[in-house]
Parts: C-alpha cells; sequence; structure tokens
C-alpha cells in the first residue's frame, strides 16, 4: 500500500494561503463595485470572485494564463465574463467574443462531475492519493515538488508514488464502475 | 486483468503529449486494434477528469476559507464595511 506523508503547503505554490488572501483582498472589491454597479448581490459577487479566482489559479497552473496585465485585472476580466455568462446582462455593452478571446473559461468549468458519489468513495477510499495524484494533475507540481511536499527521498520514488496511486485510483474507479453502465466506453 | 505500471506509464506519455512522435503513431496504431487498450486510455482518461474534480473542490473549499477569514477578521473591519456598503446603498 502506498503511504504519504502529511501535505504541507509550500511557499511559493500556486495554492499557498498567504498569496491566495493577499490576492483575495485586492482583488474583491474591483468584483463587489462591478457587481454592485449591475444590481447583484454580495452573494453574486463572492460566488462570480471565487470561481474568477479559481479560474485565475487553474490557469497558472497549468501555463496557459493569458495574462498581460495585473493579476487583479485579469481576475476582474474573468469575472466580467462569468457575470455576463450567468445573468445574460451587458451583453450590448461588452461582446461576449471578446470577452472569450481575452478570459477564456476552461470547458468544464460549469460541467458537474458525471458521477458525484465516485469522488466520495474514493475519498473514503484513498484520499492521500488523491492529495498526491491532484498536486500533479491539478496543481501542476514537478515531480521534485511533490517530493519535498509529501516527504518521498527523491523524484524516483515520488514517481513510482504517483504511479501506484493511479493504479489504486482507477482499481477503484473501475470496480466502482460496475453501478454505472455507460461508464467503460 | 490488471494493467501493469508499464502500460500506465505508456498511456501516461500518450495521453499527455509527452510521447515521442513514432511511439504515438505506433500507440495509435495499437489504439485502433485493441479493444482493451482503448478502454483502458478511456478509463484513465475519466481517472484524470475524476482527479481534477477533487483538486478543484479542495481549491474552492480553500477559497471559502480565506474569505470566511476575511470577513470575520477584526483587523478587516474597514475593508469589510466598504464592500458591504456598495450593497447596502439600493
Amino acid at each position: 500500500m502506498v503511504t504519504c506523508a502529511e501535505p504541507k503547503t509550500l511557499p511559493g505554490t500556486r495554492t499557498d494561503v498567504r498569496d491566495l488572501e493577499a490576492l483575495y483582498v485586492s482583488a474583491f472589491p474591483g468584483v463587489a463595485r462591478f457587481v454592485s454597479r449591475r444590481g447583484g448581490t454580495f452573494q453574486d459577487a463572492k460566488d462570480i470572485f471565487q470561481d474568477a479566482l479559481l479560474v485565475h489559479y487553474e490557469k497558472s497552473a497549468a501555463g496557459t494564463h493569458e495574462i498581460t496585465g495585473t493579476p487583479e485585472a485579469y481576475i476582474m476580466g474573468v469575472a466580467r465574463h462569468l457575470w455576463i455568462r450567468r445573468f445574460n446582462r451587458d451583453r450590448q455593452l461588452v461582446p461576449l467574443d471578446e470577452l472569450e478571446a481575452q478570459f477564456t473559461i476552461p470547458a468544464d468549468f460549469d460541467t458537474p462531475p458525471e458521477h458525484p458519489e465516485l469522488l466520495g468513495f474514493l475519498e473514503r477510499a484513498g484520499k492521500k492519493c488523491l492529495e498526491l495524484l491532484s498536486s500533479f494533475y491539478y496543481e501542476g507540481l514537478g515531480m521534485k515538488a511533490i517530493s519535498e511536499r509529501f516527504g518521498y527521498r527523491n523524484e524516483h520514488t515520488a514517481t513510482v508514488a504517483k504511479f501506484k496511486c493511479m493504479e489504486k485510483v482507477r482499481d477503484v474507479i473501475k470496480q466502482r464502475s460496475a453501478h454505472y453502465e455507460d461508464f467503460i466506453e | 486483468m490488471r494493467t501493469s505500471l508499464n502500460e500506465l506509464r505508456e498511456m501516461e506519455g500518450f495521453l499527455s503529449g509527452t510521447m515521442k512522435p513514432g511511439e504515438t503513431l505506433l500507440f495509435r496504431a495499437r489504439l485502433l486494434l485493441n479493444p482493451g487498450l482503448r478502454r483502458n486510455v478511456s478509463l484513465l482518461r475519466r481517472c484524470h477528469a475524476v482527479i481534477r474534480w477533487y483538486g478543484r473542490k479542495e481549491l474552492k473549499e480553500k477559497i471559502q476559507s480565506v474569505h470566511n477569514r476575511v470577513f470575520t477578521d477584526p483587523s478587516r473591519t474597514t475593508y469589510r464595511s466598504s464592500i458591504e456598503q456598495l450593497f447596502h446603498k439600493r
């Protein structure tokens, strides 16, 4: 069985809480003003802003950022895009095509997981493995950073652990897929 | 049957685009001929999707906890009220 040490949040990684909090404080007022001027509620502003922040971090991780200005300006652009998409307002003021070209939203962003209960099952069966795999496939960390975060001796050991974790997750998904007829093509 | 780690490594290389062009061509040909390999690649794609959903869910929770901290921290009263005022004017 593959085990992983408790992950530590490393300074400089994209989910570092201090960076996240600083960006939250500096970028939220602009989005709140935007939403408030368009008749939205505090909850609308919070939802739109948090999703825009998520897009910003995902793009940074994937190395596909279209950012040309500050992170705050980028988050504002994504928030405007999300606002128009969700509330179908202001289309006449800002063409959606223009926003889509500049501030693209990940294709699977508003798509719910095919089988949400599967994720819960995987968390119970192997949360540590999910954390290790997520640091690679979602956070986009390299094997060196992963070996440091999870306490592996070197990158090779971390890579072997990653493959074993993927085997474990895949086996669980395969077993559970018996419950979902459409799961395997 | 349990797929070996080597096959898993190979499929990862194919899906991530890090496989060499010649090997990719060969792998594509094997995919056409081997339904078992097609099923395994499809399963691995779904694993990636589930892992991404897990990562996104964790980050959403982290962002929400940052929000809770910012909006309850006594040292941020002025910041908080300046934002709340935006929604009280109407």
